[in-house]
C-alpha cells in the first residue's frame, strides 16, 4: 500500500445516511481508513470550507458528494468540490437522482413552506426562518445540472459492500465494473408469465414466499431497478421500491419504465388500476423524480416563471 | 445503426393537396412558422408534393441546400410514405432520415370547420416532426426470401379462385379443407344470382380444375393446427381429421378464405319451433326437385314466404349490425324461381338493396312474376306463431297502413351471414385483427383492401366481411395476385422499424414476451441466464415492448425514447419557452 489517498466527503441536503452506511462498514474501516488522507468532512474531521475551497484544483484524488443541492449553499459546495477533485463520485440515490427530497417537487415552494413552518402541526404562529439560513432553491434541481459526475453510486443508502467495492477500486485506480441488469436478474423468486387481477397493498394477504410478488399483486419494481443492492429486499419477502434508480444507462425515467411495465402485467380497465395504486407518483418516482422525464417538466415551468418574471 | 452525427439539415415541405388541406389549414403561415425552428434550413408550401413537380422540388433542395432530413407535411403516411421514401432515396438519403405529417385526415378533414385551430393543429405537428427528425437514424434496408408457395386456408368459391389463379401462374398451393369436399357454401346453392346457374354447376368445373392441376396440393379433412413464421418464410402445421396424422409446409404467402357460417336465427320469428321455418340456407340445400315439399310432411307448399333481415342491421347489437348484403338478391332470386312451383309468395322486408349488377332485374322479375312484397317497420318486427294448425304470421304493412295476416306452408328466414364460430382462434394463430362485425380486418379498406396487418397474409371472400359470391371471387383474384407478386420479386424488403434488446442490459423479467402481440420475441436460452430475443422479421414495430421493458433494454427503431420525447417536449415546450430551461 502506497501512500494515502486524498479525498473529500461532502453533504448537501440529505440524511447522512450514506455516509452512515460507509461507517457500517464496520471492521472493514480499519483496512480502509488507513489508506485515506481525510481532506474534508463535514461533522467528522475539522476542515472549514475555506480549507476546502483553498486546496489547489483537482488536488484531491476521490470526491463524495451525499444528498442533492437545494440551498445555494449546498449548489456551492457541490460546485467546489467538482473544481478540487478529480474523481467526483454522486453518493447515493439523492446526490445521482435527487432522492426523497426530490419528492419535494410535487408541491410548490410555498406549499413546502406551509408544511415545514407556517402550518407546522406541532407549532404554533410558525413562520418561515430567514436569519442565518442560506437561500433556498423554487425547485429541485439534479445535481447533474451543475456538475458532471464521473462515477454514479445509486443507493438509498448505497450498501455498505458496494462503497467497499467502489472505495476499494477507485483507490487502487482500478476501472470500477459496476454490473448493469435490474434486480430481477438475482432474484430467486419463480416467474409464470401470468396477468395480475388486482393490485395489493403491501400489508393485504400473505405472499407466497416462492413466487415473483409483482405477479402476485404487490407493486415491485425489482425489474426497473439498478440490481446493485443485490436484492436483499426481494429475497426476504419485501417489494423492491427501487431505491437503486434505473438501470445503466443510468439516466432513464425509472418511473415511466415502471409504469409501462405494470400496464403489461396488469390487462384491467384503466380506471380501476388508477384507482387500486395508490400515490403513483410516490411509488413509482420515489427516488428519482427531478430527473425523470416529468419532473424536468415540473423544472422547466418552474424556469419559465422565473423567466416572465424577469421579463 | 450509423452514426449520422452530422449536423441535421432539415428541410420543411408543407403540402397544400390542391384545396384539400389548403382549404382549411393556413399551409403558407405553417411554413413560415417551420423556418424557425432548429436545425430547419428550407421550407416551404407547395401545390402537390406528391406531384413529378413536388417529388423534384424534394430532390433539387436536398442537393442544392445539402438536406440531410425532410419532413413532408401532407397525407397520411399510408397514402404516401412509400413516394418519399423513395424520393429521398433518389436522392441519397437513408429512407428513414424523412418524417411524415399527416395535414389531411388528421387535420384539415377533421378540422374542417375550424380553420384557425386546425392551422394551430398543424403547426404543432409539425414543429413536433421537426424535433423528430433531429433526432432520426438511418437504418439498414433489410431482405429475405420468399418461398415460392402459397397457403389458401378454405376451400370454397374463393378458395378455389385464388388456387388455380396462382397455380395458372407457376406457383404452388397447398389448399386446405376442413370439410371432406371441395366446394363451401356455394357448392350446395340451388338459386345462385345473378345468373340461372346452380351452385354445383359452377363449383363442379372449378374443383375439378383445382383437383387435376399438378402445382395445386388439396389437403381435404385437414386445418391447420398451427402458424408461425414472417413474410416470405411461414411455416404451418396441417392436421388430417381422418388420419390423425399433422403435416408441415413451408410456405410465402397465405390466402385466408375461410368465409361465412349463416347465421342460425334462434330466438327470431319461431326458429326451431317448427321444421316448416328455416333458414335461405337451409332452402337452399334442399334436394332439388319438381315440386317444393314441406319439410314436416312431405306436402307440396303452395304459400312461401320469406322474412328479410335476420340478424343483420340491428343497431346496437354486437356482431349483427352490419348488413349482409347478399341476402335481398338471394331471396328475389329464390322467391321468382320457386314462384313457377308454388302457387303465392310473401316476401317482408324492411328495406330492399338489390345493389350489384343485374341484381335490380331479379327484384323486377320477382315483381313482374307477382311475388308480393311486404314492408314492415323497422321498429316492429313481425309476429310469427306457430300452432298445431301450423304457421300464423301478423305484421303492419308500411304501405297499406294496415295490419296483414298469412299462413305461409313454409316460412324462409333470410339470416345473416355471421363469421365462423372458431374465428377468433384463427386470427389469434394468424395475428390477424377483426373488425366490430367479427370478420377480419384489411390492413386499409381503401388503400389496401386484401391484404392484412401480418405482412404475406391475405383475406379473400367472406372471410373479410358479408359479401356474394361474384365478389368473393374478385377478392380471391385480386389477393391471389398479391400472393403471385410477393413470390415472384423471390425476396422481399422488411422494414427495419423492429426493436431490438440489447443482451447486456436485459434482466430475463419477461415482461416484454407477455407485451408482445405478434410473438416476435422469445428468451434466448443459449445465454446464461435466458435473455428475451427479437425475431426481427415477425416485429411488426409496434412499439410495445419497448415501452414496457422496464429496465431500457428494448430500443425500438425509428421510434426511440429520444425521438418520442423529443415531440412530446416539442409539443409541451415551444421553442421560445425552453429557452433558459435545463436541458
Amino acid at each position: 500500500m502506497g501512500k494515502p489517498v486524498p479525498v473529500a466527503m461532502a453533504q448537501g441536503s440529505s440524511c447522512w445516511g450514506c455516509f452512515q452506511s460507509l461507517v457500517d462498514m464496520h471492521l472493514k474501516l480499519a483496512d480502509v481508513l488507513p489508506l485515506l488522507d481525510i481532506k474534508y468532512w463535514q461533522a467528522v474531521v475539522d476542515f472549514k470550507l475555506k480549507d476546502l475551497e483553498g486546496y489547489p484544483d483537482k488536488s484531491i484524488a476521490v470526491g463524495f458528494y451525499e444528498g442533492m443541492a437545494r440551498t445555494e449553499e449546498d449548489i456551492h459546495l457541490l460546485k467546489v468540490m467538482r473544481e478540487k477533485c478529480s474523481t467526483l463520485i454522486a453518493f447515493g440515490s439523492c446526490s445521482c437522482f435527487g432522492g426523497i427530497p426530490g419528492m419535494a417537487n410535487f408541491s410548490t415552494i410555498e406549499e413546502c413552506y406551509d408544511a415545514k413552518f407556517r402550518h407546522n402541526k406541532t407549532v404554533n404562529g410558525g413562520e418561515v426562518p430567514t436569519k442565518n439560513v442560506p437561500p433556498i432553491a423554487e425547485v429541485v434541481k439534479p445535481n447533474t445540472d451543475y456538475v458532471e459526475f464521473d462515477v454514479y453510486l445509486p443507493g438509498c443508502p448505497p450498501t455498505s459492500k458496494l462503497i467497499l467495492t467502489a472505495v476499494t477500486s477507485l483507490l487502487e485506480g482500478k476501472p470500477m465494473d459496476l454490473p448493469p441488469h435490474a434486480v430481477c436478474h438475482y432474484c430467486k423468486r419463480e416467474k409464470k408469465e401470468t396477468p395480475i387481477s388486482e393490485v395489493l397493498r403491501p400489508y393485504v394477504g400473505q405472499a407466497d414466499p416462492k413466487r415473483c410478488l409483482l405477479e402476485q399483486g404487490y407493486i415491485c419494481l425489482g425489474s426497473c431497478t439498478w440490481r446493485l443492492c443485490e436484492g436483499p429486499c426481494v429475497n426476504k419477502g419485501a417489494t423492491c421500491r427501487g431505491c437503486f434508480g434505473p438501470v445503466p444507462p443510468i439516466m432513464r425515467d425509472h418511473g415511466a419504465a415502471s409504469i409501462s411495465m405494470l400496464g403489461t402485467y396488469a390487462p384491467m380497465e384503466p380506471d380501476k388500476l388508477v384507482a387500486q395504486v395508490k400515490d403513483p407518483l410516490g411509488t413509482f418516482y420515489r427516488f428519482d423524480y427531478a430527473t425523470s422525464h416529468l419532473g424536468r417538466i415540473r423544472i422547466k415551468r418552474e424556469d419559465m416563471k422565473k423567466e416572465e418574471h424577469h421579463d | 445503426m450509423m452514426g449520422d452525427k452530422v449536423e441535421p439539415r432539415i428541410g420543411v415541405f408543407v403540402c397544400h393537396c390542391g384545396h384539400n388541406i389548403a382549404g382549411v389549414v393556413d399551409v403558407a403561415a405553417v411554413a413560415k412558422m417551420a423556418m424557425s425552428l432548429p436545425y430547419v434550413v428550407f421550407s416551404t408550401d407547395y401545390m402537390f408534393m406528391c406531384a413529378d413537380a413536388g417529388q423534384q422540388l424534394i430532390r433539387d433542395k436536398i442537393k442544392e441546400l445539402n438536406l440531410n432530413r425532410v419532413v413532408v407535411a401532407s397525407c397520411s403516411p399510408r397514402m404516401h410514405e412509400p413516394t418519399f421514401r423513395r424520393v429521398v432515396e433518389e436522392s441519397g438519403l437513408n429512407r428513414y432520415l424523412f418524417d411524415q405529417v399527416n395535414l389531411r385526415e388528421q387535420v384539415s378533414w377533421c378540422h374542417m370547420r375550424q380553420p384557425k385551430e386546425a392551422t394551430e393543429k398543424a403547426m404543432d405537428l409539425v414543429r413536433m416532426s421537426v424535433a423528430r427528425a433531429a433526432q432520426l437514424q438511418s437504418l439498414p434496408i433489410k431482405s429475405v426470401n420468399v418461398t415460392p408457395r402459397t397457403l389458401v386456408v378454405g376451400g370454397g368459391i374463393a378458395g378455389l379462385r385464388a388456387s388455380l389463379d396462382i397455380a395458372e401462374r407457376g406457383f404452388e398451393v397447398v389448399l386446405v379443407e376442413r370439410l371432406p369436399e371441395l366446394g363451401g357454401h356455394v357448392r350446395k346453392w340451388t338459386h345462385l344470382f345473378p345468373a340461372d346457374e346452380s351452385g354445383a354447376q359452377i363449383i363442379g368445373p372449378l374443383v375439378k380444375d383445382v383437383e387435376k392441376h399438378r402445382s395445386i396440393k388439396v389437403m381435404q379433412n385437414s386445418e391447420v393446427v398451427e402458424f408461425g413464421g414472417y413474410v416470405g418464410n411461414f411455416t404451418a402445421k396441417i392436421k388430417n381429421h381422418e388420419t390423425g396424422r399433422t403435416k408441415s409446409v413451408d410456405v410465402g404467402a397465405v390466402i385466408m378464405a375461410t368465409g361465412f357460417e349463416p347465421f342460425r336465427p334462434f330466438g327470431y320469428y319461431g326458429y326451431g319451433e317448427s321444421p316448416d321455418i328455416i333458414t335461405l340456407a337451409e332452402l337452399q340445400e334442399l334436394p332439388p326437385r319438381a315440386d317444393l315439399l314441406r319439410p314436416s310432411d312431405g306436402k307440396k307448399v303452395n304459400k312461401l314466404a320469406f322474412i328479410g333481415c335476420v340478424g343483420s342491421r340491428e343497431a346496437g347489437k354486437q356482431g349483427h349490425e352490419h348488413c349482409s348484403r347478399h341476402c335481398c338478391s338471394a331471396v328475389a332470386k329464390a322467391a321468382s324461381d320457386l314462384k313457377d312451383k308454388v302457387g303465392e309468395v310473401m316476401i317482408l322486408y324492411q328495406d330492399i338493396r338489390t345493389y350489384g349488377r343485374g341484381h335490380e332485374e331479379l327484384y323486377r322479375l320477382a315483381r313482374s312474376k307477382f311475388v308480393i312484397y311486404s314492408r314492415f317497420p323497422k321498429d316492429s318486427k313481425p309476429d310469427v306463431q306457430v300452432t298445431a294448425n301450423g304457421i300464423t304470421m301478423r305484421w303492419y304493412d308500411v304501405l297499406s297502413g294496415d295490419y296483414l295476416e298469412f299462413e305461409p306452408d313454409l316460412l324462409v328466414l333470410a339470416s345473416a351471414m355471421v363469421p365462423p364460430g372458431d374465428i377468433a382462434e384463427t386470427a389469434k394463430m394468424f395475428g390477424l385483427t377483426r373488425s366490430a362485425d367479427g370478420f377480419f380486418n384489411p390492413e386499409h379498406i381503401k388503400l389496401a383492401p386484401l391484404t392484412t396487418h401480418t405482412a404475406g397474409v391475405m383475406i379473400a371472400g367472406a372471410a373479410q366481411a358479408a359479401k356474394n359470391a361474384s365478389e368473393s371471387v374478385v377478392d380471391a383474384s385480386g389477393a391471389a395476385a398479391k400472393a403471385v407478386s410477393l413470390m415472384a420479386r423471390g425476396q422481399v424488403e422488411i422494414e427495419s422499424t423492429v426493436s431490438h434488446v440489447i443482451p447486456e442490459l436485459c434482466s430475463s423479467c419477461r415482461t416484454c414476451v407477455t407485451a408482445c402481440p405478434y410473438g416476435a420475441i422469445s428468451m434466448d436460452k443459449s445465454r446464461e441466464p435466458a435473455v428475451a430475443l427479437v425475431t426481427e422479421a415477425k416485429c411488426h414495430g409496434c412499439g410495445t415492448c419497448a415501452a414496457a421493458c422496464p429496465s431500457n433494454a428494448i430500443i425500438m427503431y425509428h421510434s426511440t425514447d429520444d425521438q418520442i420525447m423529443a415531440m412530446v417536449e416539442a409539443f409541451l415546450c415551444t421553442p421560445a419557452q425552453v429557452e433558459g430551461g435545463t436541458a
